[in-house]
């Protein structure tokens, strides 16, 4: 049975009345912003899947408390990003909680930059530079600030998504976005990333 | 420029946020539902949690043996120490003294005897007994255990002083009388000296 045309309520529906199948269907359609949100809060991909994995886990056994008053995908967030928070106020991953890559990921990222960067060999070091310092500086932002930025960049939730999960308004989400990239900003000015 | 610098900060935030589960994402937790599994508990922070734990509940053990070794305010330490002394007694001591001298001298041994129990006191006499019987009477201060036995010494009340005889003194000679020349009158003197023109 085709679901391409089958709603999100439809699939909650089935799905509570015991369609695995359904619920596969919810789990496939939005796992990548499910994990993405995870990724956000906690830096680490095998975290992230822990974390998608017990939020969909948790959202199933939760199937009767969705009254459908906002739309499953943002109730979904906000379980997932719950349980991504809890798993990051552990005490273990105070130490390397927020996207700490690993030497590799650091590589991959300067080998982008270099494709993406002008053709001198300048240039191309200056834009990885650059790069590597907003990375730091983003790593080093307060949390609040530091989930605003990467969950509106993610480019898989608005603003109201974003409000949902983080339990703010709207406008206190677009100001954060905005503070944290006035933040990031004042650090490159003052490492000498970029001129006054 | 500021543009510029918000894209890489966007690019690089996009970055951070890249990625997307497998394709057997769905097939595992479809198989832990199956399989009725609940929510991981975060087994890697209870390592760490665990001993935190139990160096909580030494620490409280620790603090609680000290605290039974430590003597209890009592009537014991506030004759030991005035400053502890309640406001009646300090009410007391506010009182005007006697002036009976001895009332006035403390003695030591009296003072003692009041501090310890009757069987603390009989434990002094025989000091073999005294840490078994300090025990029985002060089961809770092992304080007093470790208290040195108490010195007799004598009072130091001193013996009222006999009425002596009286001190008879010779009676002493009276004096020859000064004879004293008058002295002249110094204005006439002067008038004399200086005789006004």
């Amino acid at each position: 049975v085709s679901t391409v045309c089958v709603t999100d309520a439809d699939l909650v529906t089935r799905a509570r009345q015991g369609d695995p199948a359904a619920f596969g269907e919810l789990v496939d359609r939005h796992r990548t912003a499910v994990y993405r949100a995870a990724l956000a809060a906690l830096g680490s991909h095998a975290e992230a899947e822990d974390a998608a994995q017990d939020a969909f886990l948790l959202a199933y056994r939760r199937l009767d408390t969705f009254r459908g008053d906002a739309s499953f995908k943002t109730w979904l967030l906000t379980i997932a990003w719950h349980q991504a928070i809890n798993r990051r106020r552990s005490l273990r991953r105070v130490w390397r909680r927020m996207v700490e890559p690993r030497p590799d990921e650091e590589r991959e990222a300067a080998l982008e930059s270099v494709a993406d960067a002008g053709p001198t060999p300048e240039a191309v070091a200056a834009h990885a530079q650059l790069r590597s310092a907003v990375r730091n500086a983003i790593r080093h932002l307060s949390p609040a600030l530091r989930d605003a930025l990467l969950l509106a960049q993610s480019g898989e939730y608005g603003y109201d998504d974003i409000g949902a999960m983080l339990n703010a308004p709207v406008g206190t989400i677009k100001w954060r976005v905005s503070e944290a990239r006035r933040k990031v900003r004042e650090v490159l000015r003052k490492s000498g990333h970029i001129d006054e | 420029m500021n543009n510029d610098i918000d894209r890489v900060i966007d690019d690089v935030a996009r970055e951070l946020t890249a990625g997307e589960p497998d394709g057997a994402f769905k097939a595992r937790v479809l198989a832990r539902i199956e399989s009725g599994e609940s929510v991981r508990r975060n087994w890697r922070a209870a390592w760490i949690i665990a001993p935190l734990a139990a160096a909580a509940l030494i620490a409280i053990a620790i603090t609680w043996s000290h605290r039974d070794v430590r003597p209890k305010p009592s009537a014991e330490v506030g004759a030991l120490h005035p400053s502890s002394q309640t406001a009646a007694s300090r009410t007391e001591n506010l009182e005007p003294r006697t002036t009976n001298p001895e009332s006035r001298i403390p003695n030591p041994k009296s003072r003692i005897l009041r501090l310890r129990s009757p069987e603390l006191s009989r434990a002094m006499a025989d000091p073999s007994e005294a840490p078994q019987a300090r025990r029985r009477a002060n089961p809770v201060s092992d304080v007093a255990v470790l208290a040195p036995p108490s010195l007799t010494v004598d009072s130091i009340a001193l013996a009222p002083i006999a009425a002596g005889d009286s001190l008879q003194l010779p009676q002493l000679d009276t004096p020859a009388s000064l004879d004293i020349a008058p002295l002249e009158n110094p204005r006439t003197e002067n008038q004399n000296e200086n005789p006004e023109p």
